[in-house]
């Protein structure tokens, strides 16, 4: 299996006169790349991909509601069933919230992507990275299954992930994502990023508002929670994050992984949130404003 | 790729317009009814000096097509070059000797090269106007004119100055212009002397307030019969403003 | 500090720090080339765009100023919206030059997809592909803010917002350009009904008040917004009927 790899675009393009060479620049319009041999086009004259597009596209550019989307939080937990009612399984609870600088381009994104029927990815970090490569990883599991005719496991999955990740490092990608899903072995979530880590953890959260996040789910996870408490504490750690984080907000979507199904949850806004937790503690935490 | 081959890409890719040296200011064109006029001054300025004068900077390609430029003189040569092979090319292509390249052609294909150069990050510092008459879908020939700049940025405008012309004068063109329009964005009603009269006002504007522009111009002007560069003109200018406006006495 | 390899691990740090220096400044990497380097490839012409979907119809819409140098108006016609085929509708701010190139790129795997599968390609499917392209770009990316409009394959209006390396997003209105800041606060309250609560009972979005949302946003935005002006082009596709173009007068200065 060949891997999406970076080719340089070292082209033959030194014996060519210079109206031939842009002809041939032109016949690439008409076809998609074939996906599995990936090429980007790099910057011209070997000028570091990174700098090149930070320069551009970055903070200090010009570009101001031009620059990539960014900024999350997103956490994943897995939980023994505390009765016998109960699934037990894996939650994962994300915000929606984009922000190009310091611009919200986006307050609905849907941060739990799909890879295969009872495995999702989330997304934090650089909103376009984490999409594109989410779906190659997708693609690989999908040609995996049909290929060994069994399905593939979430470690297979995230090594993959963390494999072509690696093959890119250096250059600029941001991707921080957690793969969590259902397999034979049972439930895994693995955290894997652009640098090309890739560590298997039980309880874990990424982003900017990771560290509120953390703070809710270190205080109140329990190894066995029945599913309305598992999903209560996904959503609480969520809107306690986008309550003290800039770069999170918008709605709550939560995904609960099963053994046997993959539940997506009806998203739920953070600030109905708030007034919900602010109301079991009864106590005011912040500015009602009034009916007018 | 061997050792000569990095070698000679490392100098092609330091073989670059960065810095123009010789270099040719404004370009004005304008349509009228049954064809375009275009004017630019000749002389080629290097830094602040009138280095080279005499220098056409219109470029009569065929019978339907000019090209006048802006920016450095040696990227417009070289696409001169460039064009004029292609223009051959063409001609063999048809298996016609007297097939021509329309307007919109040459000004798709300078596009191209022009995007193409700056992707690379090898820009040719020049911007182009391409005039002309272009034949509609009737066949009928519409006037023309095509802008790229050296990003690749291409537009199809009415009128246009390029250069400092269009911080100095686009404005007092496109309102001389649309006197000349029925209603807004409609056919234009200026004649051929009208609007070569318009082309010499505008350079006269651009001469008294560009330290780049010259005295000599020359007045290119396409209609569906022909295309031709006229004698060049020599303007003398006003300047009886300099008399009341002593105030460094 | 001298090296040997009774100390392996200060050997490796030397090794690694040196590599990282290497790749940071490269010793063919001269001060010419340094220089030309700085040069930069992007340039921004203005103005904005819009569009809003609505249950079968979409309402696209640009102004078409066309600045130089965020100071000079350089051309009052330029078209930003591009009709792709009878349902897709592609509309771009940004550096003009990559939008120039993205629409080459679309329409030629358009008509690519034309020949191979004697059918149009419906906007669904452009939508994706339109992210696949932009992200082929990520190292190198169109300074561009693309949204594409039309009607999907169940006959629904559909908008998809992007970011220059091709995050896509379905959406029921979006904005992208120099006045984006502004135009997406005023559909926020008149599309999507954030201040008004639950309880309220709103005006339902049909194709007039679409149509008069997205001149307002433009009219307002002109007000206010140095590189938006001169024209609104407006494009409006339905479900069962051909796309309709028209300009509008906006404010000149």
């Amino acid at each position: 299996m060949e891997m999406p790899s970076l080719r340089m675009s070292a082209r033959d393009e030194s014996s060519l006169r210079d109206d031939e060479t842009f002809a041939m620049n032109k016949a690439k319009l008409m076809s998609e790349p074939n996906p599995d041999r990936l090429f980007f086009e790099l910057p011209p004259r070997g000028i570091a991909p990174k700098e090149f597009v930070n320069t551009h596209f970055g903070p200090q550019s010009g570009a101001k509601n031009l620059q990539f989307r960014k900024g999350t939080t997103t956490l994943a937990f897995i939980y023994e069933p505390k009765t016998e009612a109960d699934k037990g399984g894996i939650i994962i609870a994300v915000d929606s919230r984009a922000s190009a600088g310091e611009y919200i381009s986006s307050k609905s994104v849907m941060k739990i992507l799909d890879i295969s029927d009872n495995m999702v990815a989330t997304m934090a970090g650089g909103a376009a990275d984490c999409q594109f490569w989410t779906r190659i990883v997708a693609k690989y599991c999908s040609l995996y299954e049909l290929r060994e005719k069994s399905e593939i496991t979430v470690s297979a999955a995230s090594k993959y992930f963390a494999n072509v990740l690696y093959g890119y490092r250096g250059m600029g990608l941001s991707v921080g994502s957690m793969v969590a899903g259902y397999d034979k072995r049972g439930p895994a979530i693995f955290k894997v990023d652009s640098e090309g880590t890739r560590v298997s953890l039980r309880l874990c959260s990424v982003g900017s508002g990771s560290l509120s996040a953390y703070g809710v789910l270190d205080a109140f996870y329990q190894p066995q929670m029945t599913d309305e408490e598992a999903r209560a504490l996904g959503r609480r750690a969520i809107m306690h994050a986008t309550y003290r984080d800039a770069g999170s907000g918008g709605v709550c979507n939560l995904v609960h992984i099963t053994p046997t199904e993959k539940i997506r949850l009806p998203s739920v806004d953070v600030s109905e949130l708030l007034y919900e937790f602010a109301n079991e503690i009864g106590r005011d935490i912040a500015y009602e404003p009034q009916e007018d | 790729m061997a050792a000569h081959q990095v070698a000679h890409r490392i100098a092609e890719e330091n073989q670059r317009t960065l810095n123009p040296t010789c270099t040719g200011t404004s370009v004005v064109a304008v349509t009228f009814d049954g064809g375009v006029a275009i004017v630019a001054d000749r002389v080629a300025s290097y830094g602040k000096t009138a280095r080279y004068k005499g220098v056409s900077r219109l470029y009569r390609l065929n019978s339907s097509t000019l090209i006048g430029f802006g920016g450095d003189h040696a990227d417009f040569q070289f696409i001169q070059n460039l064009i004029y092979r292609r223009a051959h090319d063409y001609k063999a292509m048809c298996g016609d000797p007297d097939a021509e390249l329309s307007p919109m052609a040459v000004h798709s294909y300078l596009t191209a090269l022009l995007y193409y150069r700056r992707s690379r990050m090898n820009p040719l510092w020049n911007t182009l106007v391409v005039v002309g008459t272009q034949p509609d879908d009737e066949g009928v020939k519409k006037p023309f004119i095509g802008i790229v700049t050296l990003k690749g940025v291409a537009y199809h405008p009415k009128y246009v100055a390029t250069g400092l012309g269009a911080m100095l004068i686009q404005q007092s063109l496109e309102t001389e212009f649309r006197k000349h329009q029925a209603t807004y964005g409609a056919e234009t009603k200026l004649t051929k002397d009208e609007a070569v009269g318009l082309l010499r006002k505008a350079m006269e504007l651009v001469y008294y307030h560009d330290c780049l522009a010259h005295s000599e111009y020359e007045i290119g002007v396409v209609t569906t019969e022909d295309a031709a560069v006229l004698p060049p003109e020599e303007l003398v200018g006003n300047w009886a403003m300099a008399e009341t406006n002593c105030n460094y006495e | 500090m001298t090296l040997s390899m009774d100390n392996p691990m200060a050997v490796m740090n030397a090794f690694k720090s040196a590599m990282s220096q290497v790749r940071a400044d490269p010793p063919w990497r001269d001060a010419a080339r340094k220089h030309g380097d700085r040069w930069n490839p992007y340039s921004f012409e203005g103005g904005s765009t819009a569009a809003i979907a609505g249950e079968d119809f979409v309402v696209v819409g640009s102004d078409t100023r066309m600045s130089q140098f965020e100071v000079n108006v350089m051309f009052r016609e330029a078209e930003k919206i591009h009709v792709l085929n009878d349902s897709i509708i592609l509309t771009t701010s940004g550096f003009y030059g990559d939008v120039l190139q993205l629409k080459r790129v679309l329409e030629s795997r358009l008509h690519k997809y034309r020949f191979d599968y004697r059918t149009d390609m419906t906007v669904d499917l452009c939508a994706e592909m339109l992210a696949r392209n932009l992200y082929y770009k990520r190292f190198f990316p169109y300074y561009t803010g693309a949204i594409l409009a039309g009607i999907d394959e169940k006959g629904r209006g559909a908008v998809f917002s992007y970011d220059p390396i091709g995050c896509i997003e379905r959406l029921q209105y979006s904005a992208s350009g120099a006045a984006e800041p502004m135009i997406i606060p005023f559909f926020d309250c008149q599309v999507g009904q954030v201040t008004v609560s639950k309880e309220t009972e709103k005006p339902a979005l049909t194709l007039e008040r679409a149509i008069s949302l997205v001149k307002d946003a433009f009219r307002v935005a002109a007000e206010r917004e140095t590189s938006t002006g001169d024209k609104i082009h407006l494009v409006v596709a339905a479900h069962g009927k051909p796309i309709h173009q028209e300009f509008l007068l906006l404010r000149e200065d």
